[in-house]
């Protein structure tokens, strides 16, 4: 992703008149506001698929832009990457999925403590007991 | 063949986790247009499917659909996609060629009898009983007959298999028909577009695999979830035809500051399909995006309706209209033979297991 604004940047380029969001993005960011305080008050998460929006290529820099970056970044290594990130605004994460060949499959944003996809699904940890097994089996102790 | 392993199994086989497994799940939930909540659940759904026979026909057509199909944009998911059915007949794409592609079909149908989904892709030849159009000595009009009465469902892919198409457009030399001019006794869904954008069709099997049935579909039978909105309104230029700024030339300032291209023959009003949202070319563009107006190629009848470059408002055929050939072998049937068609394909539609949304739903909130 591009060299993003930090909040000071960003609160200069809203007041200088430099950004002005067109009407989709502000609809987003409304409906992101909604979901925030849902997720704040009722502790219910939610996801908008990014792909599924009519943004043009310059809707889609601005919401960059004003989500910018927040404290936490992590990439997975399953079926290809997924980068994601918490955004500027705590609990608000950017999901980008790509495939082998770095294509993004998909791209959303989830509001949510924590993204699903980071936590370890219950038939990887059954896995992982077995394959450790397997290693504690065949280990030597030192000579 | 269809074998018993679920194709959970036969990822976890491969080395992929259930993350990865569940990443993919959000790919699909994107493609069928479902919220990406949905991701686990279809993660639950689909793991536990065992591969489903697919036969594919290629009737009238150029191979743009399949080839739409090969180059789409996210080869992991079709891999998986591909891994999750047992694609048993493609012509193009079968490494057997002549009478052993054809016993190769001929075993997928006896063995799997009423469960395999089948896949057509071109249009079919009537006149003269079908002979404009032969596969190994059959016409395309027998062989469709035969094998959609083993089939569970029928895709319809390209615009050509779901309205007829290009064949199809005036003068029609060889009486070219839809897929359902001639079946009307089986669950039917149209992925129409010259071609079809990839993904749709990975997500209409996608969407298949993990409810067991077919997505809701719109008077044309297209999946709802593609075809749902006008690529009007789902395009970036349409605050700009709100606004009554338009392109009157390929080169004026409207054309340069990316004005509405309604006036330059755009058929994105009257056009439903995915474009806008799904795009082209690893989701860089769609012709609107690079300047172009809409085509219309997933309506029926879109070679025949008039100039492209003509604005809508004066274009003499409205769109979406059936005509010609379609019509006259629809009244031939008779609308007495509809009805007994409809019951039977509510049948059909019946004897398969269907997951529903709110099912899957429900499965997620309890887990």
């Amino acid at each position: 992703m591009n060299e993003l604004l930090n909040n000071g940047e960003l609160m200069h380029a809203i007041d200088s008149g430099e950004l002005r969001p067109s009407a989709q993005v502000l609809a987003l960011l409304r409906e992101l506001q909604v979901m925030i305080t849902t997720l704040a008050e009722r502790g219910e998460p939610n996801s908008i698929d990014i792909r599924s929006l009519p943004l043009s290529p310059s809707d889609y820099e601005t919401l960059i832009q004003i989500l910018g970056n927040g404290e936490v970044n992590a990439t997975i290594n399953a079926l290809g990457l997924s980068k994601i990130k918490e955004t500027r605004f705590s609990g608000v994460w950017w999901l980008q999925h790509l495939n082998s060949h770095d294509e993004i499959i998909a791209e959303l944003i989830e509001v949510t403590p924590l993204p699903d996809i980071l936590k370890t699904q219950a038939p990887d940890l059954i896995n992982s007991a077995e394959v450790l097994q397997r290693y504690l089996e065949k280990l030597q102790p030192p000579n | 063949m269809p074998d018993e392993q679920t194709l959970e199994e036969r990822l976890r086989q491969q080395g992929i986790s259930r993350r990865g497994f569940l990443k993919f799940c959000t790919a699909m939930a994107s493609l069928m247009a479902l919220p990406p909540t949905m991701a686990t659940a279809i993660a639950e759904s689909l793991g536990k499917v065992r591969r489903p026979s697919v036969i594919w026909l290629s009737f009238q057509e150029c191979t743009g659909c399949t080839e739409s199909l090969t180059r789409s944009h996210s080869p992991t998911v079709e891999n998986l996609i591909f891994d999750a059915i047992s694609l048993d007949y493609h012509h193009t794409l079968q490494a057997a060629a002549g009478t052993a592609a054809e016993a190769a079909r001929e075993t997928a149908m006896k063995e799997n009898f009423g469960k395999y989904l089948l896949i057509v892709d071109g249009s079919v030849s009537t006149k003269d009983n079908g002979i404009y159009s032969t596969i190994a000595g059959t016409t395309n009009l027998q062989m469709l007959q035969d094998v959609a009465k083993g089939a569970a469902a029928i895709v319809a892919v390209g615009t050509c298999a779901a309205f007829g198409g290009i064949p199809h457009a005036n003068p029609n030399p060889t009486g070219a028909v839809a897929v359902t001019d001639i079946i009307k006794d089986k669950p039917i869904i149209n992925v129409s577009g010259c071609p079809p954008i990839p993904v749709v069709i990975t997500g209409v099997l996608a969407h298949y695999l993990t409810f067991g049935g077919l997505p809701e579909l719109d008077q044309y039978n297209r999946p709802l979830a593609f075809f749902g909105d006008s690529i009007h309104d789902r395009c970036y230029r349409r605050p700009f035809y709100d606004q009554g700024k338009f392109a009157k030339s390929f080169d004026d300032e409207g054309a340069r500051n990316g004005w509405c291209l309604y006036e330059l023959g755009c058929k994105g009003p009257t056009t439903h399909n995915a474009c806008a949202t799904a795009k082209w070319n690893n989701g860089v563009s769609f012709p609107i995006q690079s300047g172009h107006p809409c085509l219309g190629c997933s309506e029926p009848n879109f070679w025949d309706a008039g100039s492209f470059y003509s604005a809508l408002s004066t274009t003499t055929a409205p769109l979406g209209v059936w005509s010609g050939v379609a019509i006259a072998a629809g009244a031939a049937a008779g609308l007495a033979m509809g009805a007994a068609a409809r019951h039977k394909r509510t049948l059909a539609k019946q004897a398969h297991h269907v997951v529903t949304v709110e099912e899957l739903k429900k499965k997620e909130e309890q887990s």
